[in-house]
């Protein structure tokens, strides 16, 4: 990610803190993304768009039920003092299916998430459920989609 | 259904809870579990719920509702149910009909803080358990704020 896009700050604590690193900072919009407003970086907040807009064609009712737990985050992983979040790029998001969030570690997703994982997995983003701590609410831009990103 | 862990845990909080609420304290319950008896474990000035605790709600015939957070003068404020399939139902606010409400922002940190408040008040119940002399109730709560802290990377 550092390569990639570069470090969004120099320092991290346990809370969300505001990039400090100006070509970065450039690249991170607040925007509607049709069920919610996220905050991210500017082509994963352009591929969520067209996910969640793809959502609402194949799966009207899902639609209406999506809810997010939020985007971008720049901190370490909690309790760590050295890892950075993957949200810290604003590349990842967490999502709610009717204002439930599914527990990381559970191993099992409800319906909503698995039908969300299939078409967010077109579009390049990878789905927490695989990770070895499995995550089920949260998603994240894959390699080849953050290739297709320029800081 | 997803069985039944959480089902069993609630069932052991409730057989040994030992009295760790104040004897008449109003205390309304979030609107999505308001079908039961609301106990307040956590503090309780002038008759009314009041910062972080958990709240009970025992309803005939299935596991008690909890909602971990914080009160205000008697209504949540802002904390994290438990659902009956073991997720989490986090509320930012209420709004007067004590329905959830969601953070229009869709903040990162607003979902974090949510958390841990919840989890705060979870700590609470245990804390007041424990001194109530009553370890398993104690433990179940001490549980439930791990669970919530890690809810969120």
């Amino acid at each position: 990610m550092i390569a990639q896009l570069g470090s969004p700050r120099e320092s991290y604590s346990q809370d969300c803190q505001p990039p400090t690193n100006q070509t970065f900072k450039r690249m991170v919009v607040t925007s509607d993304v049709g069920p919610f407003r996220v905050t991210g970086l500017r082509p994963a907040v352009q591929s969520l768009a067209e996910v969640l807009a793809e959502v609402r064609g194949l799966h009207p009712q899902l639609y209406t039920k999506l809810g997010t737990a939020g985007m971008m985050c720049c901190r370490h992983v909690r309790g760590s003092t050295r890892s950075v979040s993957n949200h810290a790029w604003g590349t990842a998001i967490d999502m709610k299916i009717d204002g439930v969030l599914v527990p990381r570690k559970a191993h099992y997703a409800n319906l909503g998430l698995q039908l969300l994982a299939s078409v967010f997995n077109k579009h390049g983003w990878y789905w927490g459920a695989t990770f070895s701590t499995p995550d089920a609410h949260h998603f994240e831009c894959g390699a080849n989609l953050l290739e297709t990103f320029h800081a | 259904m997803r069985e039944p862990l959480g089902s069993i845990a609630f069932a052991l909080a409730i057989a040994g809870s030992a009295a760790p609420a104040a004897a008449s304290c109003r205390a309304a319950a979030p609107a999505v579990i308001a079908a039961g008896t609301a106990t307040w474990i956590g503090a309780c000035p002038q008759g009314m719920a009041e910062g972080v605790g958990t709240l009970r709600v025992t309803r005939r015939g299935r596991s008690p509702a909890l909602f971990f957070g914080r009160m205000v003068k008697g209504r949540p404020f802002s904390g994290v149910m438990p659902t009956e399939d073991g997720d989490w139902r986090p509320a930012w606010r209420f709004d007067t009909a004590l329905r959830l409400r969601n953070d229009p922002s869709g903040s990162r940190q607003s979902s974090i803080d949510t958390f841990r408040l919840a989890a705060a008040g979870a700590v609470e119940a245990s804390r007041r358990y424990r001194r109530a002399g009553n370890g398993a109730s104690a433990s179940f709560y001490a549980e439930q704020s791990r669970r919530l802290l890690a809810a969120l990377d």
